[in-house]
């Protein structure tokens, strides 16, 4: 059975070629999009997911938010950052408990970048 | 309003990532090849002439600026590939977002002005007018014909809280 994930970004460009990167490469069922920190809060207490990618800019409520009230609801949630941000923000999201960071841009036309976003997901599985 | 020029010589010292970060950019949301036809300058104020904008802005507590992207075409707007104008510009907003998260990675640049968080992007239609700011202003150009202005405009934080 293959495993499930939610995609959240504020982009629905970027949620188009994420969907398509987690069911054409690594062949995940997506059970669901949003754009916000709310829906992947909501969509997560609905699917109960394998996985939820959570970019951190989003409007309403960011991504570090979300993360963190996902993981005081469900300590053992896999949650994969998706983001532009720099500076402090991968190691706040690492240590309140995120199992990946991937940077943003995504450049699903590199092989290098493909391999190394495929690693981090297998990882977070291990 | 006088200008610093303290920001003005740092900007001066990093100005060469700019364009460079723009066409990373490119390449990576649409796979085109973009090059700096014209020398990029900084300018005291960040020109807003265009037709279509797209401005993110961003601060630190000593710092607050304004990334903008520019198009005096539709056809220029319309070299992101998209179903609807909406999903453009929503598009447009992501490569600007990522084009700011990726200044943050320049050491020459954090070096000066340090980490700045940004917020989400906005869109607007039409003239827009920016206060003055330090900026560094250019074009990318994609196959001689479609021109992309960038500007990244910053100043020392005018309030304190």
């Amino acid at each position: 059975m293959s495993k499930t994930v939610i995609i959240v970004d504020d982009s629905k460009f970027l949620i188009k070629q994420i969907v398509e990167f987690f069911e054409k490469q690594l062949e995940f069922e997506v059970l669901g999009t949003g754009n916000d920190g709310n829906d992947a809060i909501e969509l997560f207490q609905k699917y109960k997911p394998d996985l939820i990618t959570l970019d951190i800019t989003m409007p309403n409520k960011d991504g570090i938010d979300a993360m963190k009230e996902i993981i005081k609801q469900f300590p053992e949630a896999n949650i994969l950052m998706i983001s532009a941000v720099r500076g402090n923000a991968m190691l706040e999201c690492m240590s309140a408990g995120a199992k990946g960071y991937v940077e943003k841009p995504l450049k699903f036309a590199d092989t290098e970048f493909v391999n190394d976003f495929k690693e981090t997901v297998k990882e977070i599985f291990q | 309003m006088q200008l610093d020029n303290d920001v003005q010589i740092k900007l001066e010292k990093c100005k060469d990532i700019f364009p460079r970060i723009g066409i990373e950019c490119l390449d990576s949301f649409i796979g085109a090849v973009s090059t700096v036809e014209e020398p990029w300058a900084i300018l005291e104020r960040m020109p807003g002439n265009y037709l279509h904008n797209i401005i993110i802005g961003s601060g630190n507590d000593a710092y607050q600026a304004i990334f903008g992207i520019g198009f005096k075409t539709d056809m220029d707007f319309e070299i992101i590939p998209a179903d609807t104008p909406e999903e453009r510009v929503d598009a447009w907003g992501e490569l600007a977002n990522t084009y700011c998260g990726m200044l943050m990675d320049q050491k020459i640049f954090i070096d000066s002005f340090n980490i700045l968080t940004q917020s989400n992007p906005q869109y607007s239609s039409g003239d827009v007018f920016f206060s003055k700011a330090w900026s560094v202003c250019g074009a990318l150009t994609v196959s001689k014909k479609i021109n992309v202005y960038l500007g990244y405009a910053i100043r020392r934080q005018m309030f304190c809280f």
